[in-house]
């Protein structure tokens, strides 16, 4: 079965190719976050979407992946044979379709659904739904080595902030429910290189879709509550997800609260970075970087969001130099180092130790501002200002100072055409 | 399937199936009835239970109710089992914070002052424009 946003993006290129969309404007319908994906696959097959419309009040009037949001009447009323409506919808596929006919659009011609596979309750769907659930029993099987006793925790996301969240509540939980013996699934081996780091021993990485499986198998018998723990807090339909952001639940929140059951007087066990790692310091020896004096650029997030452009960082790295400090660009290895900087390649788990060392980091908000969160060194971290995640803006949810992980901690947000004013605040951030 | 089909619930309606004995969730429960109409620009919904205490109160203020279907106990039980499995429509909402399995929407009643209207209309119900004390309308 393809992921929810493999799915869109299929049902986006067969779009995309339809003689209908020739010449016309498209507009999108539904600003979430697969529907992201829908519009990079549209415009990649030279379908550029000319407007993004929603019906969510939230939305409406915010910056969507560089579109202003607007309400469906605001754009297509009155009717303009121009537009093509492209609705990316799971829910209410036929409420939008309703609405649009209301207004003139329809279907095939000027309006078009893309929307997740779904089972039915046919018995044709159930009977395609079973391979799964024995594939989960296998997995699970495989997974315990068959012990009944143990307890299969499963991390489904790959998001190393995700991860990072995990580590800082797991332990607790693990001793409240006196739990002797367990695994940890994982579906990323970054995410297991953060388990690692604090002191998972026992991690496995599995394929997404063999863990969803089991959670699927685990639903089936009603397993009980600590034989198969999902530690995610919206999985595969789980309601807490739609809280996310709402009265002040963050994503620290939100994983204590729904994942773990734990109190917030339960403190979360923070890592101790060093700044003596031999391994960092052979890097900062290697590259000419200066532990201390050492500026960590981190521009290349995986983030939902819009992230500053090359000029910003560009600037960014001129004034730090200006200023004294070694320049290194934390990047993967397809990446290149910015403009006039070192390049920093080093394995995540490395992280932490190596943001220690350096003693500056400057960082678009993404995972690895959380696992270099507990760092002594001085950070500025970076978000989005239109970014919106559920019922919370972008900085709201993820803010690590709200989180209680803000250590030497400067957050700064950011926008189109305000480049200078944000340098201007990393750069005091810095001091 | 059967709801489905004499309901018409694919074109605009959806179930909201209550399936425990809890008054105080229950009626908060029916009271945002006519905010998930609303939000959804939906034809209306169809109340399921297995409470008598719901049958009676639904009839009394029907806003949005275009029926109310009374299952035996162990309709509500195969329909959550089934649900359990997986999910076979995104128009069919559950009213309680434990089920279907999984749900641990009890562990978030008073985090952070959540209150049940939230839990209902956010989590339950999935009304994208509420605020607190009722839906703003796009």
């Amino acid at each position: 079965m393809p992921s929810a946003g493999e799915a869109l993006r299929r049902q986006a290129r067969r779009v995309s190719r339809r003689r209908a969309l020739r010449g016309k404007k498209a507009v999108l319908f539904g600003a979430s976050v697969l529907a992201a994906q829908v519009k990079d696959e549209l415009e990649k097959h030279g379908v550029p979407v000319h407007a993004v419309v929603d019906n969510d009040p939230d939305k409406i009037g915010r910056n969507y992946q560089g579109l202003r949001v607007q309400s469906p009447e605001e754009v297509l009323v009155p009717f303009s044979d121009d537009y093509v409506v492209i609705v990316v919808a799971f829910a209410a596929a036929r409420e939008m379709l309703h609405q649009l006919e209301t207004l003139g659009y329809r279907k095939r011609r000027q309006a078009f659904i893309l929307t997740t596979l779904h089972l039915d309750e046919s018995l044709p769907a159930f009977v395609r739904f079973i391979p799964h659930l024995l594939r989960g029993q296998i997995t699970y099987r495989k997974l315990t080595g068959g012990n009944p006793g143990s307890t299969l925790f499963i991390a489904p996301y790959a998001g190393t902030g995700d991860m990072y969240l995990i580590e800082l509540f797991l332990q607790s939980f693990v001793e409240r429910h006196a739990i002797c013996d367990y695994r940890l699934a994982v579906t990323s081996n970054a995410c297991a290189q953060v388990a690692r780091m604090m002191g998972e021993s026992d991690v496995i990485v599995a394929d997404q879709h063999a863990l969803n499986s089991v959670i699927s198998y685990g639903r089936l018998i009603r397993a009980r509550p600590t034989s198969i723990v999902v530690l995610n807090d919206g999985w595969m339909g789980a309601p807490t997800e739609w809280l996310r952001g709402y009265k002040g639940l963050n994503f620290e929140k939100m994983f204590r609260h729904t994942v773990f059951g734990l109190e917030d007087e339960i403190a979360p066990r923070i890592p101790v970075a060093s700044a003596t790692n031999e391994a960092v310091l052979k890097l900062f020896d290697e590259q000419g970087l200066v532990p201390g004096r050492t500026v960590v650029l981190s521009p290349y997030a995986n983030t939902l969001f819009h992230v500053p452009d090359a000029a910003f960082w560009g600037e960014l790295a001129a004034r730090c130099a200006e200023r004294g400090l070694t320049v290194c660009t934390n990047c993967g290895p397809t990446e290149q180092p910015l403009a006039g900087t070192r390049a920093a390649r080093f394995p995540l788990s490395l992280g932490p130790d190596l943001v220690e060392t350096a003693g500056y980091f400057v960082g678009v908000r993404s995972g690895f501002c959380d696992v270099v969160s507990g760092t002594a060194s001085r950070k500025v971290v970076l978000y989005d200002r239109e970014g919106r995640f559920y019922k919370g803006s972008f900085h709201e949810y993820f803010s690590l100072s709200a989180m209680g992980l803000g250590r030497n901690l400067r957050e700064v947000e950011y926008g189109d055409g305000d480049r200078e004013d944000v340098v201007a605040e990393v750069m005091e951030g810095l001091t | 399937m059967r709801l489905r089909k004499r309901y018409d619930i694919d074109n605009g309606a959806y179930v909201v199936a209550f399936v425990e004995d809890d008054q105080a969730l229950n009626e908060v429960a029916l009271a945002h009835v006519r905010d998930l109409v609303a939000d959804r620009r939906a034809r209306g919904v169809v109340v399921a239970t297995d409470q008598q205490w719901v049958v009676e109160r639904a009839a009394e203020d029907p806003d949005g109710i275009l029926a109310v279907e009374v299952l035996a106990n162990r309709d509500v039980e195969s329909l959550l089992s089934f649900y359990e499995l997986y999910q076979f429509t995104p128009r069919l909402f559950f009213v309680s914070l434990a089920r279907p399995y999984g749900n641990r929407l009890w562990q978030m009643v008073g985090v952070n002052g959540l209150t049940l209207d939230d839990l209902v209309c956010l989590s339950m119900y999935r009304i994208r424009g509420w605020a607190g004390q009722g839906v703003t309308c796009a």
